[in-house]
């Protein structure tokens, strides 16, 4: 499950921090027998919401990995003889059960085939911005200073361009170069969120006791970020990195819809939502298919985001 | 604290002239010669067109091209459009518009994003709670395309309590409806992030001692809870406010509203280098500026953060 | 590319006698001519104000108005020597203004001596003689004021002897131009051109006189344009705002209907059809392909879809790529694409499969130029195809930009693909820029791809819709086509003093191009527009140009 699960990264480096924080847990809650992990998966298995968003990925995991086995690939591409321009926008019927689009394609088929390039994206942009974003957040906060100064300068360049204005200047002068220009967009434009977030509840932990008292135990600096600081800020980071999933679905979307995104004969969940813009009154299942998927695949990661950080974040335990 | 603001403002020059040069380099990348874009489909007259390419400078190198911009600037010289309109006075028509929307937007980020976070916190597992989550997760993940259409079929054409596009009917009327879908996303991320701040901030020592000293909840909630909680809402709001002058190319283009955003998405289709390297540099400076009065509010919400 | 099916003209405003009646206006497939009938219409409604969809327009100066938005604005504001109008039949010709008093030629067509009626000024009081338009012409020709429509005086249009000195700056007035007397200009020209094909190319923006204080401060007179015409600017124009002209009390031809006419500047379609929608808009000259499906439903008689704009998609193929070397090749190819079909399923027939480049609005157009050629017939095609051994490594590539669907350049694909059993993938540029420039680097070791593109006809004549594409070393081949015999056609057409050989010796140079089949006409645009219900008599000219002068505002307020 960890490899669909954006936040993967940021629990395992959660655990490092485990041991230190159960004890500062014990201090009030001495009754706990339980580790961490095992409180987590506790917490996890009566959350009705991890369940659903559980099935829920299960089922958008194997529509990523084999979608062969959901639809048939032919009937997604024009250049298969699989598309008939006679059956341009025949609605929803038994042998198309989601209709079909412009050109004659199932609309069930592109919806499945979709699902692979959008969640990609999504997932491999996410993991590499809050890795990026938590690193360079962390000792911008942490040793302050000059260094702090200079983070935070590279930070301001690149934040002061929003994601999609920045991102329709560099799709443009890569020339569009499909997927993989869009995952290189989302994290050179993503990573600074989430760099500005940790870097703030950083600063904030620093004058925090449990810090002040490690250092003053002698601990390394790399410890106490390790073991104090980071588990500290990736609670808000979480939060960021989940939303910024689906944002970034959405993103790959919006690109794909000025054009810039994925190219044909490619297509993903955001480029055929905006191909069908162009015949939603006449067609509105060719726009409500893929996004529904869209919606729920997001809903889903959402979901289990919230589960597992209400899981494991124990200043939110009662 | 003076001596803090200033350092950083003399901060912002490098950055100033890192991000022109970025921009200019990535414009002058753009695959394509922007001149012969501007006939297609028409007759094509050479002298016309060796007369935009000695205007605009471009058979020149790169280097010389953006030092020449630079000479311009210092002269407040913005350059123009390829149809000879001054850079500054696009500036002057578009930049209130966007300011405009922006901070209709704004205003109903904090508005809203905070206060239904703070009620969903305060009633966190009750149906308020749940209903506020939804209605977020809903909206993060509809396409803001998808969102801006349905919302100006709805209002505008359906309804027609707005007039669908455009701005001849002034703020807030022909605002609102644009400032609302533009909003969403960042309100769904504030109100998430409030909401998750604050159920953290509870449960911290100090909200725990000042409840159990008998304050009143009311008190405990704003001295105690908020003040700290409200860190990295500050934080992702600053930032917030730059995204949402520039960002708007989407919501713009849909409403025709005609801002920053809307110029600068046609400025890089028809490779106006100056018009897209004016409007980011200001929107940089913007988001610098933002910045920097968000770290001095930290100072404020939380009394243990001191300027070095 | 919206902006590729406008072309520079000046739009029909009321003759004399001639009032274009509105029986053109319903949709479907009737002309949008109207009958001229003088006087035999109700008494026009006139007053009131309505507003115009419109995008930014580059500028408010007639010689470097280039595009559809500026042409609409300035085409009310000024009065030039020639304007368009549509017959009965359907076709667009140009037809002398009330400001002419005569134009003849006593050689043929090479000395032109054009005699203005006196009278005319400017809305700023400016007498209008010979020297305004000498001055106006000079001005738009001379290379460093960077006039767009300098070219219409070189070597592809007019010809006006001196031209080129004066393009190059070498010269400050054409040596051919000459004032004859206070109303008497004479032009000469370096070869000569026939009536027909000359008053076309009196009838655009370029021709309209421009009063001095232009010359003096041209940036300020772009911000407030002083013409002659039917109607005067309201405030000086802001850009990215809307532009209101009111009329011209003093002004001495037909008056327009309306008081004022707003233009309001939009930068997406889609946003002007849901202002339509709400009637919140009154005139929208062009509909979003997303609102194409439904627009007929919504609107009613007030959508209008009528074939024969003046402006054609083609495509074309790199003659030097082996892949397209031979003539059989290119011809299966056109032949195996089903037109029709992808016009309706995909196009909601806003477009009509094209049998030549110039649609029958033209004079000489509408044939059937292209012949067999472009008959679909898939079975016949691939015959055509095995004929000659097949494509070289069985595909093919098309262009297509990043950024549209491309459902057409998919569907053509398709077809190919499944009609010739020929690999066909996308080609993706871009922009045109970058597609052309790819192109012109094809050798005959590369596959190549084949290319498709939009043209819009400055003025209605054969002539404008294929020499300037097609013409050896004209700046608008693209597609570096070159034969003497065209070109040779083409000039004895431009020089033929009468208009049935002139139209036939373009219609040969036309049978020589298809002969050739470098390139072929897929489809004719149609004119597509809707209007609100608070206008009335709305018709959009094939050229793309609105009769603003005409529409009758029914609900006042």
């Amino acid at each position: 499950m960890s490899d669909f699960f954006p936040g993967s990264t940021d629990a395992d480096t959660f655990d490092a921090g485990l041991p230190s924080l159960a004890s500062t847990e014990r201090i009030t809650d001495a009754s706990n027998p339980r580790g961490l992990l095992g409180d987590a998966w506790y917490g996890l298995r009566r959350t009705w919401y991890f369940w659903i968003s559980l099935v829920l990925i299960v089922f958008i995991a194997a529509i990523t990995i084999f979608p062969q086995f959901f639809a048939d690939k032919e009937t997604t591409s024009s250049l298969t003889g699989g598309c008939q321009l006679m059956d341009s926008l025949m609605p929803p019927s038994s042998t198309h059960w989601f209709g079909t689009d412009q050109l004659g394609c199932d609309v069930y088929s592109l919806t499945i085939y979709g699902a692979r390039p959008s969640v990609i994206t999504a997932i491999i942009a996410t993991i590499a911005t809050v890795s990026i974003g938590a690193l360079i957040g962390i000792i911008a906060g942490y040793y302050g200073g000059w260094l702090d100064s200079l983070l935070s300068r590279i930070t301001d360049v690149f934040f002061g361009l929003p994601v999609l204005l920045g991102g329709i200047v560099i799709l443009t002068a890569l020339g569009s170069p499909g997927l993989w220009g869009v995952i290189f967009v989302l994290v050179v434009l993503g990573w600074v969120g989430t760099a500005r977030m940790v870097r703030s509840t950083t600063i904030e932990a620093k004058s925090q006791d449990f810090v002040l008292a490690a250092r003053a135990l002698g601990a390394s600096n790399l410890r106490i970020m390790r073991r104090h600081i980071l588990p500290n800020a990736m609670g808000p980071a979480i939060v960021v990195a989940v939303i910024s999933l689906g944002g970034f679905v959405g993103a790959e979307a919006t690109f794909s819809y000025l054009g810039l995104g994925i190219q044909p004969p490619e297509f993903s969940w955001g480029s055929i939502i905006s191909d069908a813009q162009s015949v939603f009154f006449t067609a509105p299942w060719t726009l409500f298919f893929p996004a529904l998927f869209l919606t729920v695949t997001v809903l889903a990661f959402i979901l289990m985001g919230d589960a597992v950080r209400d899981a494991l974040d124990p200043k939110l335990r009662k | 604290m003076g001596r803090y603001a200033i350092r950083r403002i003399l901060q912002m020059i490098p950055v100033f002239f890192g991000t022109t040069f970025l921009i200019y380099a990535l414009m002058f990348a753009l695959p394509g010669d922007p001149v012969r874009n501007l006939t297609i489909g028409k007759q094509t007259n050479p002298v016309y067109l060796e007369y935009i390419r000695e205007q605009f400078n471009l058979n020149q190198p790169f280097i010389i091209q953006y030092l020449d911009y630079l000479k311009g600037i210092l002269t407040l010289d913005f350059g123009k459009t390829f149809n000879g309109t001054p850079v500054l006075e696009i500036f002057q028509q578009r930049w209130p518009v966007s300011v405009t929307l922006a901070l209709t937007a704004f205003g109903l980020e904090v508005l809203f994003g905070i206060g239904f976070g703070i009620w969903a916190a305060l009633r966190k597992g009750k149906v308020f709670d749940h209903l506020s989550l939804t209605g977020t997760l809903i909206v993060v993940a509809v396409p803001v395309f998808v969102l801006g259409y349905v919302a100006q079929w709805v209002f505008g054409v359906k309804l027609g309590w707005v007039a669908p596009a455009g701005i001849q009917d002034g703020w807030p009327k022909s605002y609102i409806v644009p400032a609302a879908v533009l909003a969403s996303l960042s309100l769904a991320y504030a109100l998430r992030l409030t909401r998750q701040s604050l159920l953290e901030a509870f449960n911290s020592d100090y909200v725990r001692t000042a409840k159990a000293k008998g304050l009143p909840p009311g008190t405990v909630l704003r001295k105690y809870s908020l003040r700290n909680s409200l860190i990295p809402v500050v934080t992702f709001l600053g930032a917030d406010l730059a995204t949402l002058m520039g960002g708007a190319v989407i919501t713009e283009g849909i409403f025709n509203i005609p801002g920053i955003g809307q110029q600068l998405y046609q400025s890089i289709r028809l490779h106006e280098s100056v018009v897209v390297v004016g409007i980011v540099t200001v929107l940089v400076i913007i988001y610098l500026f933002a910045n920097l009065i968000v770290d001095l509010l930290y100072g404020v919400l939380d009394p243990r953060i001191r300027y070095e | 590319m919206k902006k590729s099916r406008l072309g520079a003209a000046a739009v029909s405003v009321t003759a004399l006698a001639l009032i274009l009646t509105a029986c053109g206006g319903s949709s479907g497939g009737s002309s949008a001519g109207g009958a001229s009938a003088a006087g035999s219409s109700a008494p026009a409604a006139t007053g009131g104000t309505f507003s115009v969809a419109s995008e930014e327009p580059q500028n408010l100066i007639p010689s470097n108005c280039y595009d559809l938005y500026c042409a609409n604005v300035l085409n009310m504001m000024f009065t030039g020597l020639f304007r368009f109008e549509t017959q009965a039949d359907g076709t667009v010709v140009p037809v002398a203004t009330e400001m002419v008093d005569s134009i003849t030629t006593a050689d043929g067509g090479t000395t032109w001596s054009i005699k203005i009626k006196d009278g005319w000024t400017f809305t700023n009081g400016e007498k209008i003689t010979a020297q305004t338009f000498a001055d106006t012409w000079n001005f738009a020709a001379y290379g460093d004021n960077g006039q767009q429509l300098g070219f219409v005086f070189g070597s592809s249009q007019l010809n006006v002897v001196g031209y080129d000195d004066v393009a190059a700056n070498k010269a400050k007035t054409m040596s051919g131009l000459t004032v004859a007397g206070p109303l008497e200009l004479q032009m000469k020209l370096v070869s000569p051109l026939g009536e027909g094909i000359f008053y076309n190319f009196l009838a655009g923006p370029q021709i309209f006189p421009m009063p001095s204080v232009a010359f003096t401060d041209v940036e300020a007179f772009n911000k407030n344009p002083i013409g002659n015409g039917q109607y005067m600017m309201n405030t000086p124009w802001v850009p990215n705002q809307k532009i209101v002209i009111d009329k011209n009390p003093n002004y001495l031809g037909t008056a327009g209907n309306a008081d004022s006419i707003e233009f309001r500047v939009y930068n997406d379609t889609t946003a002007e059809w849901a202002d339509l929608q709400a009637n919140n808009v009154d005139v929208v000259p062009q509909i979003p392909q997303a609102a194409l499906s439904t627009a007929a439903s919504v609107l009613g008689d007030r959508y209008v879809n009528t074939p024969g704009a003046l402006s054609f998609s083609y495509s074309f193929f790199p003659l030097q790529s082996s892949t397209f070397a031979k003539k059989e090749v290119r011809q299966a190819i056109a032949k195996a694409i089903n037109m029709d079909q992808i016009n309706e399923k995909l196009l909601f027939n806003t477009q009509t499969k094209a049998t030549a480049f110039a649609p029958s609005t033209i004079p000489g157009g509408g044939t059937d130029a292209c012949g067999d050629s472009c008959v679909y017939d898939p079975a016949a095609a691939k015959a055509l195809l095995d004929s000659v051994g097949g494509i070289p490594g069985n595909k093919v590539q098309i262009a297509a930009l990043q950024g549209s669907p491309n459902t057409v350049a998919k569907a053509e694909c398709d077809q190919i693909q499944t009609n010739l059993g020929v690999n066909c993938t996308l080609k993706l540029f871009p922009d045109f820029g970058a597609l052309l420039d790819a192109y012109g680097k094809i050798t005959a070791a590369d596959a190549g791809f084949i290319g498709g593109l939009g043209w819009g006809a400055d003025n209605p004549t054969l002539q404008n819709m294929i020499a300037p594409l097609f013409g050896t070393d004209s700046p608008s081949n693209y597609i570096g086509y070159s034969n003497p015999t065209f070109d040779a056609l083409i000039s004895e057409g431009n020089a033929a003093a009468d208009s049935a050989t002139q139209i036939a010796k373009w219609q040969e140079a036309q049978k020589v191009f298809y002969d050739d089949f470098a390139a072929y006409a897929t489809s004719w645009r149609n004119t597509t527009y809707g209007y609100s219900t608070n206008v009335s008599n709305v018709i959009v000219n094939p050229q793309g140009f609105i009769n603003l002068d005409q529409i009758q505002v029914t609900k006042q307020g």
